[in-house]
Formats: C-alpha cells, sequence, structure tokens
C-alpha cells in the first residue's frame, strides 16, 4: 500500500472538506474514494469496532480459552512430559484440598461481605455528596481519592496501619480506652479477614458512591415534588422514589464489583499473602501460589476457573434483571 | 484554526479523520519498518576471556536479571563488575536488579514461554522446578568448585539435578539469632544459648523480668518465616520426606517434640509473631519492642548505617552497640539449618550461553567475590567453601558477624534429607511447614490435626 505522512492526510481531508462544499463538482481522488468507501455505514461500524474486538479476543477471550485448557491438563511449567489432557482431575482433586476449601469459603465470605458494606456506604456517600453544596467538586475528588491511588500503594499504607507494633489504628483504639491490648490485625485469621475486607471496602466505596450519585442526580426533581405533595417524609421518599429509580444504576455496579471483588489480589497478596494459615487466601493469590510459585499451570488454572461460574450466575441474574427493567 | 476544523468537521467527520489517521500511521510505520534496514545486529565480537580461553560472541546482547542486595552499594558494585566484565571483553552486558518476589514470577514466565534474559537469579530449589528449561553449567561450578575448595552441601542441593549443574551457586543470605546483649545481661545470661531448650529459658526469664520478649516469625515471612521453623523441625531429627523422596514422614515423636517445643516458645513469645513478614521482626527489634529473632545480618546492618538509637532509662544509646549475633541454637539433633540461598541459572532458549557461562565464572572468582561480599554486611555469604576465610569478608573484619561464617556448613533446602527438592520446592511454595507450626504456636490446631494437615499436604507435593 502506498503510504502517505499523517499531515498530508489531514490536508488533504482538509481540501476535501472545502471541495466537497456543494457549490463545487470534483473528480474523486484515490483518498476521496477511499473516504467514501469509509462512508458507508456497514463499513465504518465493524471497521471502529474492530479494534476494540480484536483487543478484547487477543487480551480476554484467547488467555481465558487457554486458562480453561490448562485446567483440564496435568500442565507442569518447564516439564515436557506434562501437559496430558486428564479431565476433570485437577477440580476433582481441590475439593479435597484442605488450603482450597478454606480458600472458597475465604473468597466468598470476602466477596459478599464486602461489596455488600461497599454498596451501603456508596449510597450513603452518594447521598450526602448529593446534598453538599458548598465546595462540591473538592469533596468529591478527594472522595475518590482511595478509588485513584494505586491499590498496591494504599494497601502498602494500611499494611503500616495494621502493623502489629505501630499500628496507628491500636494507638487510637488504645488511647480512647476503647481496647485494653493491642490488636494483632494480620496475625490472628478473624482479624486478619476482616482487616482486609476494610481495605477492600475502603478503597471500593467511592466507585459505588460516584456512579450512585450519578444515578441519584438522573432522578426528575418533579418526582420529589410530587411526593412532598403526597405527603410523603424523607424516609418514604427515600424507599418510594430514589431507591427503586436507582435501582438499575445499582445492579449493574454491584455487578462490576462483584466481579472485581472476587478476583482481589493485590490488597491480600500486600497485607497477608495468604495468611496467617491461608486465612486471607483468595483464589487470585492460591492461583498465584499454585501455578507461579509452585509452577502448577494446571492445578492454578483450576484454582482460577472456580470464579468463573459464580461470576457467569452473577452476569445473568444482573443482565435479567435489567432486561425485566427495560 | 482548531475552531475552524471543529466547524467544518462533523463528529463522524472527526472519528474518520482519526481512523484513516491512525491507519495511515501504522501503514507508514509497517512500511518503514519494511524498507529501512533492520537494526543491525551488534557485531559478532570475538575476545578472550582469561581462564576459558574461549573466543565468545553474543547475539543481541547478554541480559541478566539479579536480586537486590540489603546494601544499595553492594547492587552498585555488582552493577559495575558486570559492565567491567563486558567492557573487557568487547561485549555489550544489560543487567536488571529487581526485588526477589518479581525474580521469581520473571523466571516461571521465561522457563515456560522460553523468551526473557540469558541468566536469572532464582532462589531455593527453583532450578530443581526449571529444570528442563535450563543450561547445564557442569563446567562453569566444577571449575569454580575444583578451583575454591568446594562447593557447600546445600549449594549442591540447590543446583544440581540428576547429577548436573543446572545453576551456578551463588550466595547464601545466611542466618543468625539477632540480640540484644543489655538485656540478655540483665536476666543473667552473658553466654549466648546453644539449644533451643535453654533459648526458651531465656525466653521465659525475660518475660518474668518483664523485658521485651524474644520473637520469632510464624507468619508467611519467605525468608525468616522458613528459615525459622525448618530449622526447628530438622534440628529435634524430624523430617517432610525420607530419603526416598516419596515417603512422608512428617508424623513423627520428632515431629511431636518440635511442635511441643514450639507451643512452649510461643507462650513467651508476643502474639504478633503469627502476622510477622520479613520485615517485622527488624521494625520490631529496630525500635527496641523485642530481644531477640533470627534474622541476617541486616536489623545490626541497618541500625548501624541509620544511627538507631534505643532509650535505656534516660539515656539514649546506639543500638547497634548493643546488637549482637549468635548461630542457630541445636536441637536433640544438632545443629541443621535452613539454606536462605540463591544461585544463577541459564536460560537452555539462551543464545549467548558460552558468553553467560564466562560471564558466571568471573563473578564468581574471589576477585570479584569480595569485593561484592564485602559492603554487604554479611547478606551475602559465598557457596564455595574456599572463600569464607578470605581476610576482607565482612564476618572476617567485623567480630560481630563472625556467628554467621557457619551457616553453611549446615544448612539444607527443602526437601532434605531426600533428594526429590522438586517436591520440597512445593512444599515450601505452600508454606505446609511454616503453617503447621504457626497452627500449633497460635493455638489453632491440636499437634495432632497440624499434622494429619500437613502430611495430606506433603503427600501431594512430594507425589510428583
Amino acid at each position: 500500500m502506498r503510504t502517505i505522512p499523517l499531515q498530508s492526510w489531514s490536508n488533504q481531508l482538509e481540501k476535501r472538506m472545502e471541495v466537497m462544499s456543494p457549490r463545487e463538482s470534483f473528480s474523486p481522488t484515490i483518498q476521496q474514494r477511499l473516504s467514501a468507501w469509509f462512508n458507508q455505514e456497514k463499513i465504518l461500524g465493524p471497521a471502529l469496532v474492530a479494534p476494540a474486538v480484536l483487543i478484547l479476543l487477543l487480551l480476554i477471550a484467547y488467555p481465558f480459552c487457554v486458562a480453561i485448557w490448562l485446567s483440564l491438563t496435568d500442565k507442569v511449567i518447564a516439564r515436557s512430559d506434562t501437559g496430558n489432557f486428564i479431565w476433570f482431575a485437577n477440580f476433582a482433586k481441590l475439593f479435597k484440598d484442605s488450603i482450597f476449601q478454606r480458600t472458597a469459603i475465604n473468597t466468598f465470605n470476602f466477596a459478599l461481605v464486602s461489596v455488600f458494606f461497599k454498596l451501603v456506604l456508596g449510597l450513603l456517600m452518594a447521598l450526602v455528596l448529593d446534598e453538599v453544596k458548598l465546595f462540591k467538586n473538592f469533596f468529591r475528588g478527594i472522595l475518590l481519592l482511595p478509588w485513584i491511588v494505586p491499590t498496591s500503594l494504599s494497601a502498602l499504607g494500611w499494611l503500616w496501619m495494621f502493623d502489629s507494633q505501630f499500628s496507628v489504628i491500636n494507638h487510637l483504639l488504645l488511647d480512647w480506652g476503647l481496647i485494653q491490648e493491642k490488636i494483632i490485625w494480620l496475625g490472628v485469621p478473624a482479624t486478619a479477614m476482616l482487616s482486609v475486607q476494610i481495605v477492600n471496602i475502603w478503597r471500593g466505596i467511592p466507585f459505588f458512591g460516584i456512579s450512585l450519585l450519578a444515578g441519584l442526580q438522573a432522578i426528575p426533581q418533579e418526582l420529589y415534588e410530587a411526593a412532598e405533595i403526597d405527603g410523603a417524609n424523607a424516609w418514604s421518599k427515600f424507599w418510594k422514589v430514589t431507591f427503586p429509580l436507582l435501582m438499575p444504576v445499582t445492579a449493574v455496579v454491584t455487578l462490576f464489583s462483584i466481579v472485581q471483588t472476587f478476583a482481589d489480589f493485590q490488597i491480600v497478596y500486600v497485607l497477608t499473602r495468604g495468611g496467617p494459615l491461608n486465612s486471607t487466601h483468595l483464589f487470585a493469590t492460591l492461583t498465584h501460589q499454585t501455578a507461579i510459585l509452585a509452577g502448577r499451570l494446571g492445578e492454578g488454572a483450576a484454582v482460577s476457573l472456580f470464579i468463573f461460574p459464580v461470576l457467569v450466575i452473577a452476569v445473568i441474574l444482573q443482565l435479567r434483571y435489567l432486561q425485566k427493567q427495560d | 484554526m482548531s475552531n475552524q476544523i471543529n466547524r467544518n468537521i462533523s463528529r463522524r467527520g472527526f472519528i474518520k479523520l482519526a481512523l484513516v489517521a491512525s491507519v495511515s500511521a501504522t501503514g507508514a510505520a509497517n512500511a518503514l519498518s519494511g524498507c529501512a534496514p533492520k537494526p543491525t545486529p551488534a557485531p559478532a565480537v570475538v575476545a578472550t576471556v582469561e581462564g576459558a580461553k574461549k573466543a565468545l560472541s553474543v547475539d543481541g546482547k547478554l541480559t541478566m536479571k539479579l536480586r537486590a542486595a540489603f546494601m544499595p552499594q553492594g547492587n552498585e558494585i555488582l552493577k559495575a563488575l558486570v559492565q567491567d566484565w563486558g567492557a573487557k571483553n568487547n561485549l555489550p552486558v544489560e543487567v536488571d536488579i529487581v526485588s526477589m518476589n518479581d525474580l521469581q514470577t520473571i523466571a516461571a514466565t521465561a522457563a515456560e514461554t522460553g523468551a526473557g534474559p540469558d541468566i536469572i537469579e532464582i532462589n531455593q530449589g527453583s532450578a530443581h522446578l526449571f529444570a528442563e528449561k535450563l543450561a547445564d553449567v557442569s563446567d562453569v561450578c566444577d571449575d569454580l568448585g575444583a578451583r575454591y575448595g568446594g562447593w557447600y552441601t546445600a549449594a549442591q542441593e540447590a543446583c544440581k539435578v540428576d547429577g548436573k549443574w543446572l545453576s551456578v551457586p551463588r550466595f547464601f543470605a545466611p542466618h543468625a539469632i539477632s540480640y540484644r546483649t543489655d538485656l540478655f545481661e540483665k536476666i543473667g545470661v552473658t553466654k549466648p544459648p546453644q539449644t533451643w531448650e535453654e533459648l526458651y529459658e531465656v525466653g521465659k526469664a525475660l518475660q518474668e523480668a518483664g523485658l521485651a520478649p524474644i520473637a520469632f516469625p510464624l507468619g508467611h515471612a519467605v525468608g525468616d518465616g522458613n528459615d525459622f521453623c525448618y530449622s526447628v523441625l530438622w534440628s529435634h531429627g524430624a523430617s517432610d520426606v525420607a530419603a526416598d523422596g516419596k515417603t512422608v514422614t512428617i508424623d513423627s515423636p520428632e515431629t511431636r517434640a518440635a511442635l511441643e517445643y514450639i507451643k512452649k516458645l510461643a507462650s513467651v513469645m508476643p502474639p504478633d509473631v503469627l502476622s510477622y513478614d520479613d520485615a517485622s521482626n527488624n521494625r520490631a527489634f529496630l525500635a527496641g519492642s523485642i530481644s531477640a529473632t533470627n534474622n541476617a545480618s541486616t536489623i545490626w546492618g541497618a541500625s548501624r548505617n541509620q544511627g538507631t538509637k534505643v532509650k535505656i532509662g534516660e539515656e539514649e544509646k546506639n543500638l547497634h552497640e548493643l546488637t549482637d549475633h549468635f548461630v542457630y541454637p541445636a536441637g536433640p539433633a544438632g545443629q541443621v539449618t535452613y539454606a536462605e540461598f540463591m544461585s544463577s541459572a541459564v536460560f537452555s532458549y539462551s543464545k549467548n550461553i558460552e558468553a553467560a557461562k564466562a560471564l558466571l565464572t568471573y563473578l564468581n572468582e574471589r576477585e570479584q567475590i569480595t569485593p561484592w561480599a564485602n559492603p554487604n554486611l554479611g547478606f551475602v555469604f559465598p557457596p564455595l567453601k574456599g572463600l569464607k576465610d578470605d581476610i576482607l569478608m565482612p564476618w572476617n573484619t567485623t567480630p560481630k558477624l563472625a556467628p554467621f561464617k557457619e551457616y553453611a556448613e549446615t544448612s539444607h533446602l527443602p526437601g532434605y534429607p531426600s533428594n526429590n527438592f522438586r517436591g520440597g520446592t512445593d512444599a515450601y511454595a505452600k508454606w505446609v511447614i511454616v503453617d503447621m507450626f504457626a497452627s500449633v504456636g497460635g493455638g489453632s490446631a491440636t499437634i495432632d490435626e497440624a499434622i494429619t494437615t500437613a502430611a495430606a499436604l506433603l503427600a501431594d507435593s512430594y507425589k510428583a
């Protein structure tokens, strides 16, 4: 193909714009024919979507299919005598594996509790932000911070806050007399899980807050006025107007959050590496441990795929709901 | 001008412009790369290397990824040594210093995909995991071994697979117990404990005196946690696998004795040892809140370099002056320790295997090892037996580092006492031993439960 420098292309196009004005006629050049060809809906549409589809195929669909294939083999890193097709042996084995059982419970606990609190607190944040009129943008900006800061960095900050020796949280709680001795945040299974959940919730609230705020602002003001005329108080306005109208946004945001929370890796990796006693291992961190550190690619892929059915169900439920709304 | 364009170009027009522009730009780039002469590969340089006397050439450049050592100046010296070698031999070399965690992921990816650096530093028994994808470096290791008094057992365990050297041993990060001499003196301990039992007694006395406790990591601390737990296990005469490399032997009276000991020791340690990562015990020691822990020499090194102070009554004293080290205590089976170990592997996909081998030979010679080990203050210990007595090695220049000198002699890799270091590495990656100790130490499992859980996981690790 003959190639023409970018600058000359745009010049040509500019010229064409002038030329194409209805007063003048012209004989089509190659560029003009090309652009006329692109002008067709059936060409332009797919052409515009193609890069995105290509990226999805390459970076999502292909690895996903490879993961499915790997999970059905006994593939071990750097071993050519492995990679044999073994049906569902990896999955069967995982069901019996004590670390995996623990991890499955952890993941559900982690994701469901975190998403619930993110939703509740995020909604609260949206409702409050909706009322804030002074320095509106400043507050919105600052509340987005947890979401914007790279997770691995903020998790390192939390690592210090949960440090058994120097925890600022312990320091405050002791000072206020709320606890008698230091809480060992990351050293005891129950508090370790609580800690990683707290960080995930802290990080996820702004996503809910801002998305729901957008939803709130899309609710027509007249509905509230009508409700007020009918004598509704704040509580029933929320339940009868805000909540139902916010539902579609909430459904989508919750779906995204479930998907992301189930697949979380960084927070646990930085804070506990799955410890103590595997009490904070999630599917993603166990996958890393199994596939990369122990080299069992097949088994690791199987661990990671356990997230998949959960996510499919979540997606189906949500999409059904949205369709019903339409 | 831009307003003009905005007015003249519709939205669709603009998208089209962008699309056409991007298409043409890619086309131009492709065309360029098609016609323009490809960057010529660096001319094959022929040089002689002292000792090897081989003509060396490099395809592109020789790339290596190394683990960041504790002291920044140690890393700088290492980089300079590599560049020096490259300059001397007129070969282009690219060296990257990366963190331990990244190395592991890079190595696994490179081994599996066959693309990555020529040389990579790998930890523990990783050579057994990647065996098929590593170049045979037996000639390098045999040569170095013959010149410098042979290799330590742990180095052979880590790097020798089926009689062949698949990685060149690089360094131990030797461990000892860092302790506060002043606090030990307060309870009348002037001679460091020789056995685990004596260590417990010290811990108990410290606790009774209300002084800073002893603290040994039971969390997922890659270096310190494994080092402590495997050492306690082995020195009690217990092991996770039999010499045949298959039979799991964790359910034994010796393991029970080791776990009983941990239970006892946990009662005189702060409960947060369960959350310790590799940095926690350093921080706690530097803050003066614990009096002894197992570690590389980095606590003392950091306190000396940073001038860390600690309050003794009204006085502020230099922590490093109150800090000393003693060797790991012995158990009923004597002194057996865990090796924290790094080696340098050459991938077999590399087109520069000969050059890589020459570089690794060079880096492990006395003239290069000593200037690198010296500023690392004991964090790196050469795995060649003949080098530890070099007069400039830190443990020979600094009496406080002397306990690190003997660590390599008694140390082993997970998989010991068998030859199945692949299985051992698998169990190590899953934290089986550390978690067994932690569950008993933290009281979340009985000794029987902990052993049953570990046995099931170990059976899987040693099966393959």
